[in-house]
């Protein structure tokens, strides 16, 4: 330790090398300036963390407003914008140092200093044998004092705030992935939307002019998924047409009956329709719908006549109830599949078998307050199924042929 | 410039500064030694009459008769070598008993009037059942305590220094007694209490008081070096943020400040005057000598918060209804005052 000071003259006149020097006081300036540099850092990182966590909750927020179709696409925009801001939020701390005296607190706190190093950062340029003597205290204090001993920033709450905005916001985000566009062109004649998407009312009729077309999201993106799920199955019904042999009822308008309620079963079990629909018909206890596919699983007895999988027909036959008032009960389908069977053979007439049930099921979807969306949708479809002839058995039919009426 | 051991000045100035508080810690030692050598089961109590004698301030101690108010007194007024005299409080003392007197003196020859001191002339004042006196003779010490000298028709009279006043009231008994008004209550620096001792502190007295006669005090330190060690206190160093922290602590204690703690709000009628946060600064100076510190901590503050503000703080009905006390006050304004940090 060396100690250089000014003894005043009795004239008071100064002299060569009047200059106060205590090298006390730098050295706790040193040990303080330390602390002070650990603490910045801290502050930063927890500022930073902090910010990020703002960030990414400004983007889940936008990426799930624009999920739920409530805004257009700005997520180009709002990342930037929410990295910038960020940046500048982590940035803030660096522009304020730490006060020397705010280190000397928290080191007296954090070591149990009595104030050692609060009072010494004042009395550091005082001259007083006493302030000198505090200085020389606080700077031997110093010497053993334990950086580590310093507070560790609370920061799990930014931590947890973080990682759960990292997951929201990745998974939003992949989930609206960046190939909207594409699917979008397999859209095709399909209603375009103006402005905002995803709200029911909000979907225009085909063939309206696109202005302003969004990115296909929300329930439009359902409706493609369905479309093309649609035309896949139809190739695989077409493929294995012996699928529809194993069931009890044989019948082929039955099978394309609850091919179509299948699909709109599906979308039903999604979620997406029954709120729309109304769900005019419990789910009977049979039936079981999984909540992670949204595809409805029958149980044993349930439903046979299943060209495209298990469950369609238990849901399909929810959505044909709905749509055309069959009778819920598999027999009741196979005797009503049987007799248009019958009577459009009896006119020579096979493609006319699905007449009526379509029709039943066009004017029950009349009825129904049903979205113009999903309205659209189920009747160009029916459409489809009209114009497209029933599956070809390779096999021979288990059921015994029915006497001519 | 330098010392013959090629030191310099300030080095030699700080050494010896450093050597000073040393021996206060010492001399301090020795004599709370002494003192507990007597007095057993009280070191709270001689530890805070110790600290108030070292920044000059009285003391009134409260507590049942037999617990060794009288004896703290007496023993360090032998322990300090000081001057010692006693007044036994009772409703007919007057003001000239405890003051002096002006007396007709004959001589021979002539007769004259001349002034007569009191028992109040001494170093040390033991003043028994304080709260025995009427209120006139209680003023009388007003003075006395505050401007430490005394006025006598029409003659200012110094008091010797030191000037302590050690009081004593018992806090039970209330028939013929007058409490003491606020404004002589604020004179005393610290208000002690003095509580029933344990029971093994019983043992140690009974052991060291039915026996043979206990030798007396000796003198540790004389008047000089308490003068010195009065000095060497206030030049402890305080710096903003603890002076700030006393007058919190204070401010905390009053109802109607924006620092008031929640149950000064409830209980309190009155808080903690100036000469409180006076009090607390001084205590917590000879508090952080004796922790071997220069300076003055928050906890030095908070060791002496509840003698030096206890007698200071004036409850409602309501709050003495519930049983609140003054140290709980305290206690909820140093909490007060560390969340205001």
């Amino acid at each position: 330790m060396r100690i250089t000071g000014v003894v005043p003259k009795a004239d008071g006149v100064a002299t060569d090398g009047d200059v106060f020097e205590n090298t006390d006081a730098r050295a706790l300036e040193k040990v303080l300036g330390r602390v002070a540099r650990r603490l910045w850092a801290r502050r930063a990182m927890r500022q930073g963390s902090r910010s990020a966590a703002l960030a990414l909750t400004l983007l889940t927020v936008v990426l799930l407003t624009h999920e739920l179709g409530l805004s257009r696409d700005l997520r180009g925009p709002v990342l930037l914008g929410a990295l910038a801001l960020g940046l500048w939020l982590a940035v803030l701390p660096a522009l304020r140092p730490v006060r020397l005296a705010r280190a000397a607190a928290v080191a007296d706190a954090a070591g149990e200093l009595g104030e050692r190093f609060t009072t010494a950062v004042e009395v550091m340029a005082e001259r007083g044998a006493m302030a000198r003597l505090v200085v020389r205290d606080a700077t031997r204090s110093a010497a053993v004092f334990d950086l580590t001993r310093l507070p560790k920033a609370p920061m799990a709450c930014e931590l947890w705030l973080l990682a759960a905005g990292t997951i929201v916001s990745t998974a939003l985000w992949l989930h609206g992935g960046p190939s909207e566009g594409g699917r979008r062109d397999r859209a095709g004649d399909l209603p375009a939307v103006v402005g905002r998407v995803g709200g029911p009312g909000e979907i225009r009729s085909s063939g309206a002019p696109e202005v302003g077309v969004a990115e296909p999201r929300g329930t439009l993106r359902e409706i493609l998924r369905l479309d093309r799920e649609l035309s896949e199955s139809r190739d695989v019904a077409a493929a294995t047409p012996a699928s529809a042999a194993t069931s009890p009822s044989n019948d082929a308008a039955s099978i394309d009956s609850a091919r179509v309620s299948a699909r709109a079963g599906r979308a039903s079990s999604r979620g997406d329709v029954p709120g729309d629909l109304g769900d005019p018909l419990p789910m009977s206890s049979s039936d079981s719908a999984s909540p992670m596919s949204g595809t409805a699983i029958p149980r044993e007895g349930a439903d046979t006549a299943q060209p495209g999988g298990p469950g369609r027909g238990a849901a399909g036959r929810r959505i044909g109830l709905a749509a055309g008032g069959v009778s819920p009960t598999r027999g009741e389908f196979a005797r009503d599949g049987a007799r248009d069977r019958d009577r459009d053979e009896a006119r020579g007439n096979r493609s006319g078998e699905e007449r009526e049930p379509l029709a039943s099921a066009r004017a029950g979807l009349a009825r129904m307050a049903v979205p113009p969306a999903l309205r659209h949708y189920v009747e160009r479809y029916l459409d489809e199924l009209r114009r497209t002839p029933p599956p070809i058995s390779d096999e021979p039919s288990a059921a015994p042929p029915r006497p001519a009426p | 410039m330098t010392a013959g051991d090629g030191r310099g000045v300030d080095e030699l100035a700080l050494e010896d500064l450093a050597t000073r508080c040393c021996r206060f810690r010492e001399s301090f030692g020795a004599i709370r030694a002494e003192v507990e050598r007597i007095v057993v089961g009280h070191p709270d109590a001689v530890e805070g009459v110790l600290i108030a004698l070292c920044t000059g301030g009285h003391v009134l101690l409260e507590g049942v008769p037999g617990l060794g108010k009288t004896l703290l007194v007496k023993t360090i007024a032998g322990a300090l070598g000081l001057s010692h005299s006693r007044v036994q409080c009772t409703p007919d003392l007057m003001p000239a008993d405890i003051t002096g007197t002006i007396a007709l003196v004959e001589s021979p020859g002539t007769r004259d009037f001349s002034f007569r001191r009191g028992p109040i002339f001494a170093n040390l004042v033991h003043v028994d059942e304080i709260n025995r006196a009427t209120p006139k003779t209680q003023a009388a010490l007003l003075e006395a305590m505050q401007e430490r000298a005394v006025t006598i028709a029409g003659d200012t009279h110094c008091l010797p220094e030191p000037f302590f006043v050690l009081a004593t009231q018992n806090p039970i008994e209330m028939e013929g007694t007058f409490p003491l008004p606020e404004a002589e209550l604020d004179r005393f620096f610290f208000k002690l209490r003095m509580g029933l001792p344990r029971l093994d502190t019983l043992v140690d007295i009974l052991r060291l008081t039915t026996g043979s006669p206990r030798p007396a005090p000796t003198c540790s330190v004389d008047v000089a070096q308490l003068g010195d060690l009065m000095t060497l206190a206030r030049t402890v160093v305080v710096a903003e943020d603890a002076y700030r922290r006393a007058a919190r602590i204070v401010r905390a204690t009053h109802p109607d400040t924006p620092e008031a703690s929640e149950l000064a709000k409830r209980a309190v009628r009155l808080g903690a005057s100036p000469r409180g946060a006076q009090a607390l600064v001084l205590g917590g100076k000879v508090k952080a000598l004796l922790a071997g510190r220069f300076n003055v901590a928050y906890a030095d503050l908070e060791a002496v918060a509840p003698a030096a503000l206890r007698h200071r703080i004036l409850l409602t009905f309501e709050g003495e209804a519930d049983g609140i006390d003054a140290d709980a006050v305290i206690l909820a304004a140093l909490e007060r005052a560390a969340e205001l940090r």
